[in-house]
């Protein structure tokens, strides 16, 4: 039996960040300064360093994200599901804008960000976790590897996976090095082949004007 | 082609020759010409730091997407004081590029008309008592009113051209554009060159 309490305070909490945020969007830095203390942490942990995998890198991008959500908190419409979702949605676009900028992860798992759900739809950050999205990313990496020829598995295994240096990977493979790097170059992009053909690529956005 | 250049070309082709050997051992796809697999190991093998090719590298992210949870990947109070500093500062900085801009315009015409204004009174200081006809030509030279009002001295109007300029350079200094009452300046020199023409070297 739920606790009407509950309830109350639930909507109370609503009611106050509500009105937060339309002080916000008037223009008062007091208000969005608590927006900020309040958001701040779920998204810098269930957004940012599970992405991003760097604390320093992540606090940056934790500072770009609440500078994109100010520039545009005009555009931010209220439909009873609160900010954070919002803010989520944000954070996951700029973390990947830098990991394709820098160069670590291509224009092909663009689908990924759909694996951290939005805690607006599941009720709660708690069912946005990180163990989630790398459940989710371990089976389609699994999924993927048994795509693609046992060498080839073998190697992403070794390299990407387990991480081993480039010598103790040949060493392990029974091959010199320059051919360690070949079969991987290979393998990578036979595991591209696969993971697009089963995942596809969703160039697409859903980002309520904030990109 | 260099010495250097040559070895390296020799060893390059000596390390393809190895890797067909033992992809063809492998039952793997031979090399293809121009193949970037090649290329790609023939570019770690002269620098293993060399940027990786990027599907590589997208790999290697979704595995480090799938490691297990860090122990502790919470904001610390101190983290979250720092951001807020930064997010502060980049959009003060961000409102500082606009908003003097518009205050600017604003205050412009205000801080305009003080100059001229403080100008005008600096000039009418200057002006009354040096254009004034001489007393000589309207009263006699022993008339209390020549006493009274003798003509401006040179030092007089040493005072107040310095405290003109001084307080051209005050606004300058407040509206942060000193080009904006250059004009104005220009035109108290102006003033001072005239009265110099009208009566003689002042100073």
């Amino acid at each position: 039996m739920t606790d009407p309490s509950n309830h109350e305070s639930k909507d109370d909490a609503q009611d106050e960040e509500r009105a937060l945020v339309v002080r916000a969007q008037a223009g008062d830095r007091a208000a969005f300064r608590a927006l900020y203390q309040r958001f701040a942490p779920s998204v810098y942990r269930y957004a940012i360093v599970p992405t991003v995998h760097d604390r320093t890198l992540a606090e940056d991008l934790l500072a770009d994200t609440f500078v994109r959500a100010l520039e545009n908190l005009h555009k931010f419409k209220w439909q009873g599901r609160g900010l954070l979702p919002w803010l989520i949605r944000i954070a996951k676009n700029l973390c990947l804008d830098h990991l394709r900028k820098s160069g670590r992860v291509g224009a092909w798992p663009v689908g990924f960000e759909n694996l951290l759900p939005d805690p607006g739809d599941l009720g709660g950050e708690a069912a946005v976790s990180r163990q989630q999205m790398a459940t989710v990313m371990r089976e389609r990496i699994d999924v993927c590897l048994e795509g693609i020829n046992p060498r080839y598995r073998k190697v992403v295994e070794l390299r990407l996976v387990q991480q081993l240096p480039r010598d103790r990977a040949a060493e392990a493979m029974e091959v010199s090095i320059g051919t360690l790097d070949v079969l991987l170059f290979r393998a990578c992009k036979a595991f591209r082949k696969v993971y697009v053909q089963r995942y596809g690529e969703t160039p697409e956005r859903d980002f309520e004007g904030a990109s | 082609m260099s010495g250097p250049d040559r070895e390296r070309g020799k060893a390059d082709a000596a390390e393809a020759e190895r890797i067909a050997q033992e992809l063809a051992a492998l039952g793997e796809e031979p090399l293809a010409e121009d193949d970037e697999a090649l290329a790609f190991a023939q570019s770690l093998a002269a620098d293993p730091a060399a940027r990786p090719d990027i599907d590589i590298a997208t790999v290697q992210t979704l595995a480090g997407w799938a490691d297990a949870v860090p122990s502790d990947e919470s904001l610390s109070e101190l983290a979250q004081a720092r951001v807020w500093r930064t997010i502060e500062l980049r959009t003060k900085s961000a409102e500082g590029s606009t908003t003097p801009a518009r205050s600017r315009s604003r205050t412009r015409p205000v801080l305009l008309g003080a100059v001229v204004a403080l100008v005008a009174v600096a000039a009418g200081f200057v002006l009354v008592p040096v254009l004034s006809p001489p007393p000589t030509s309207q009263t006699s030279p022993t008339s209390p009113v020549a006493k009274a009002e003798p003509a401006v001295t040179a030092e007089e109007l040493d005072v107040l051209s310095t405290q003109a300029r001084a307080g051209l350079a005050a606004l300058d200094r407040l509206s942060g554009e000193p080009r904006g009452t250059a004009r104005v300046e220009a035109l108290a020199t102006d003033y001072a060159r005239r009265l110099e023409a009208h009566e003689g070297t002042p100073g």
